[in-house]
């Protein structure tokens, strides 16, 4: 997994636009993209979150990774 | 999960795909525990549970940056699934193959075994030390005529560690794979089977073992060069250049530096090598050229072959493991490290001379920092012909990365050869330049001979673009695993970023509560407008009443409580009246706040959002200096005097509604920087709104907070309930204090990120002269001191001294840091972010990508 933060201490307007896409305005905001976005969307998590809320996204991404594996696998054979 | 947990149990092995020499199943026993690093359990459970308490208790009071992802990297918290868990498994995390062959006319022979091992796994040395895990064990069953004439020895040196369980013990283990190779002596004219029995035990780095019991065939694949094992091979052709003469190349202020050669001539059919030398600056190392998804790496990307085949990098350089980041371990070499690129010249091949370019994408390291990933580019001229011996120039110059990196996208870099350093043969060839994605993954460790034995499809695998994708040197991923490393990209990858990518698009995204309705391959999506109106009202009302026991706001809210205790016994109606006041200046302040946002979004069309305010670092500054000279006032350094305006909840208790007022403004201006995590889709809504609805919407949130305090004054009953007035309203005052001045602290939290070290301390200084001018107000303003006194001491003075403080603050809030974010202390692998980094993280690498939006404030 790739992580990627996104230091908005000093208010960027190019990261108030990043935000947007999401339609998210103000902090903190935590986005997980599958491997194989935009086919599957990413995740927006809300703003408080607890362990088990991650492990739910996090499964999530694991299945769409063994999903892709297989697909890759049927077609390698 | 369980792998991380516990050893596997008892599991019947599938047949693993392409092994075809295995012969036998075999089942795991209970036995085996991980050799290097195993999670106890308990452990595991013990730190779950603090883990969950401390997010529990912790997130309601935290600020925006304090979000899960911290917790996790400073290891309060470990989920139970790895981040690398996130690759995928093979059921069958080693595939074993054997084969042999013989010296014509003699009875001598070279027998290989090898082991491709799924990512995550790796097995150990034949040479293992006793006292820790099993080492490997190579033997010959049958038939007996057959016998080892020499040690089993492997094609690169083993990575080495020591061990965190075994005491005083080094461990050496193998990744990715590695061929063992030993000479054998056999009957003249043997080409039957032979039966090869391997033990040892492979771990996973997670924890978990399973023995090795495997009983391979190895089959007769041909004649073998007169005694020479893979070793053997490997070292003749690294030592035929001398590097020694080669011209030095190094990029301006780095400290690697680099030399490179290549066999002058090789002649059609046979081999020669691409060399490269690096030596590194003291303290400083590079990344292994071994290429996996998870770990930075060392690129050799060659572009251009003119025909000729260019094998895998290999070193017989010691790997250093650096496991200070169990599910990130870092290896590297440190030193003098020589890559060695077999160069393949296929028979047949036209005489003359053959161009070979590419690149290198390396970054230097040292314990704590790094530099940025840095690239060159490489060219030589071999010569087909004679053969003879003798070394040509490689000729070394700056590159750009993107464009190193655009080279190895989609391009075939490296090719495999065979066990005999030639290219495969023709039936296998056209199938592997079919396919880029069937090129095996760079390995650091793997031998320039590649089995012919089919390996197991890569975790990564995903197609030719996305494996030559996965070859990119991840170094972001390996720089960072360094504490408190971000990885930045340089000014030319950033523009390249924006240039490529398209970062206006919307995000196609599902929130936590859609995700279920929403299965995977549903291709659902949510949207702003599963939030509405009525649930943006609720959610703004409810996030307001939560905010007041935020830190931001509950120190300021202490002293409106106190005010009501004062209060108690009072007219109901100016009780009512000093809450409608709190209420009144509160929800101005709201309405000028968002006020000046909706103006500057609507007029200027600009994405200011709410918070803005606290970006800037004279307004916190201003902030802070008011909830100091709050503080001080509590503390009893000072009293306001009766003329002046009482500023927030002062504690006299016979204030007029102006001070009821102005702690209403103080207490919107303070909330804002704690309102995101209550607020975030109901405020991104209400600033996506019309201004009318936006300023309903706002109205609301206000009313959220003040609706506690309106209650009390209209029901002054339940300021009866609160304690009589008395001595200890002293005690409580001065604790009140101490809760501003933790405020101020926080503030300060966030002016030092903006402001730098440097600011951070010109306004600390400034607080202690501000002080001062508090403390000979206080002292001499009082109505007792003489006149003239009163007029030096007592106004004069304490205003140049705070017309000092306050041009030291403005010297502060000037300042701007140039230090990272605090909050990426902790160890994970953290990248930063510019426009268009998520989208070339998911093309280039395929994998799962975390985005954490925050904020020092």
């Amino acid at each position: 997994m790739e992580l990627i933060v996104v230091d908005d201490t000093l208010r960027e307007e190019r990261i108030s636009r990043d935000l947007a896409r999401a339609d998210r305005q103000i902090l903190p905001v935590n986005l997980i993209y599958p491997p194989n976005y935009p086919e599957e969307p990413a995740i927006l998590l809300d703003e408080f979150i607890g362990p088990a809320d991650a492990l739910k996204v996090l499964e999530r991404m694991e299945k769409i990774q063994n999903n892709l594996a297989s697909s890759r696998l049927a077609v390698n054979h | 999960m369980q792998d991380i947990l516990m050893p596997a149990n008892n599991e019947t092995r599938q047949p693993s795909v392409g092994s075809s020499s295995r012969v036998f199943g075999r089942t795991k026993s209970t036995s085996a525990k991980s050799a290097r690093r195993t999670i106890r359990p308990s452990v595991f459970a013990i730190k779950f549970v603090v883990a969950l308490l401390v997010t529990l208790v912790g997130l309601p009071l935290a600020a925006p940056q304090l979000s899960l992802a911290p917790a996790m990297a400073q290891g309060g918290f470990k989920l139970p699934m790895s981040v690398r868990s996130l690759g995928i498994q093979n059921e069958d995390p080693a595939t074993w193959s054997a084969t042999y062959r013989v010296v014509p006319g003699t009875d001598e022979g070279v027998l290989e075994v090898e082991v491709v091992l799924s990512q995550g796994w790796h097995v150990f040395s034949t040479t293992q030390e006793s006292g820790g895990p099993i080492p490997t064990s190579i033997t010959i069953a049958a038939p007996k005529a057959v016998q080892l004439s020499g040690a089993f020895q492997p094609d690169h040196e083993p990575e080495s560690a020591e061990s965190d369980v075994f005491e005083g013990v080094t461990i050496e283990e193998f990744h990715d794979s590695v061929i063992w190779s030993a000479k054998i002596v056999l009957p003249p004219g043997y080409q039957g089977d032979i039966e090869v029995a391997v033990d040892g035990q492979t771990c996973s780095e997670a924890g978990s073992c399973t023995p090795v019991q495997e009983s391979l065939v190895a089959k007769y694949t041909g004649e073998a060069k007169p005694v020479q094992t893979v070793a053997d091979t490997a070292t003749a052709k690294v030592t035929k250049l001398d590097l020694a003469k080669a011209k030095p190349y190094r990029e301006p202020k780095n400290p690697v530096q680099w030399k490179a050669a290549a066999s002058k001539s090789i002649a059609a059919g046979d081999r020669g090598v691409l060399q490269f030398n690096a030596t590194l600056d003291p303290e400083y190392h590079v990344y292994t050229a071994a290429v996996d998804d998870a770990n930075s790496s060392t690129n050799f990307i060659v572009t251009n072959k003119s025909g000729l085949k260019v094998g895998m990098p290999t070193t017989p350089t010691k790997i250093i493991v650096d496991n200070t980041l169990p599910t990130l371990p870092m290896k590297y070499h440190d030193g003098d490290v020589t890559w060695s690129l077999p160069v393949q010249v296929p028979a047949g091949t036209a005489a003359g001379e053959h161009k070979i370019e590419g690149f290198i994408v390396y970054q230097a390291c040292t314990k704590s920092a790094c530099y940025p990933p840095t690239a060159l580019k490489f060219e030589t001229v071999i010569v087909v012909g004679d053969g003879a011996a003798g070394s040509t120039v490689v000729s070394m110059k700056p590159a750009k990365r993107p464009v190193a990196l655009d080279a190895a996208d989609g391009n075939k870099w490296v090719d495999e050869l065979d066990a005999a350093g030639n290219a495969p043969a023709a039936g296998n060839q056209s199938q592997s330049d079919a396919s880029t994605s069937q090129a095996p993954p760079i390995n650091p460790s793997t031998p320039d001979q590649v089995s012919a034995a089919e390996s197991p499809p890569s975790p990564d695998s995903s197609g030719s673009n996305s494996k030559a994708d996965s070859r990119i040197a991840d170094s972001a991923s390996a720089a960072s695993a360094i504490s408190s490393v971000v990885v930045k990209d340089s000014p030319e990858e950033i523009a390249e970023m924006a240039k490529l990518y398209n970062v206006d698009e919307k995000i196609r995204y599902l929130t936590l509560s859609d995700m279920d309705s929403n299965p995977i391959g549903s291709g659902g999506v949510s949207s702003s407008d599963t939030m509405t109106f009525w649930s943006a009202l609720f959610g703004a009302f409810v996030g307001g009443i939560i905010l007041n026991l935020m830190p931001c706001v509950f120190p300021v809210l202490g002293l409106k409580v106190m005010g009501f205790v004062k209060q108690a016994g009072n007219d109901p109606a100016k009780i009512r009246m000093h809450g409608i006041a709190f209420a009144g200046g509160l929800l101005v302040a709201m309405w000028v706040l968002a006020g000046i946002i909706l103006t500057i979004k609507i007029s200027l069309g600009t994405n200011i959002n709410w918070g803005a305010q606290m970006s800037e670092p004279y307004f916190v500054c201003a902030m802070i200096v008011l909830l100091f000279l709050l503080g001080l006032n509590l503390a009893g350094v000072f009293e306001f005097g009766t003329s002046m305006t009482r500023v927030g909840g002062s504690i006299q208790g016979k204030e007029g509604y102006s001070s009821s007022f102005l702690s209403g403004v103080l207490t919107t201006l303070v909330a804002t920087p704690c309102s995101g995590p209550f607020l975030g889709a109901a405020m991104s809504y209400t600033l996506a709104q019309p201004a009318g609805i936006a300023m309903i919407l706002f109205t609301v949130f206000g009313l959220g907070i003040a609706v506690p305090y309106l209650l009390l004054c209209f029901f002054p009953a339940l300021i009866n309930r609160l304690p009589r007035p008395g001595a200890w309203m002293e005690t409580f005052k001065v604790t009140m204090a101490f809760a501003l001045f933790a405020t101020v602290a926080f503030f300060m939290q966030a002016f030092g990120s903006q402001t730098g070290a440097s600011g951070l301390s010109w306004l600390a200084m400034a607080l202690v002269v501000i002080a001062l001018a508090a403390y000979y107000y206080g002292n001499y303003s009082a109505p007792h001191v003489p006149d003239g006194k009163r007029w030096a001491f007592g106004y004069i003075m304490p205003l140049a001294i705070f017309s000092l403080g306050a041009w030291m603050c403005y010297g502060a809030a000037n300042e701007r840091s140039t230090a990272e974010s605090s909050y990426h202390a902790g160890g994970l692998a953290w990248q930063d972010w510019n426009p268009g980094k998520v989208e070339q993280t998911l093309r280039r690498k395929k994998k799962t990508v975390w985005v954490d939006y925050t904020a020092d404030w």
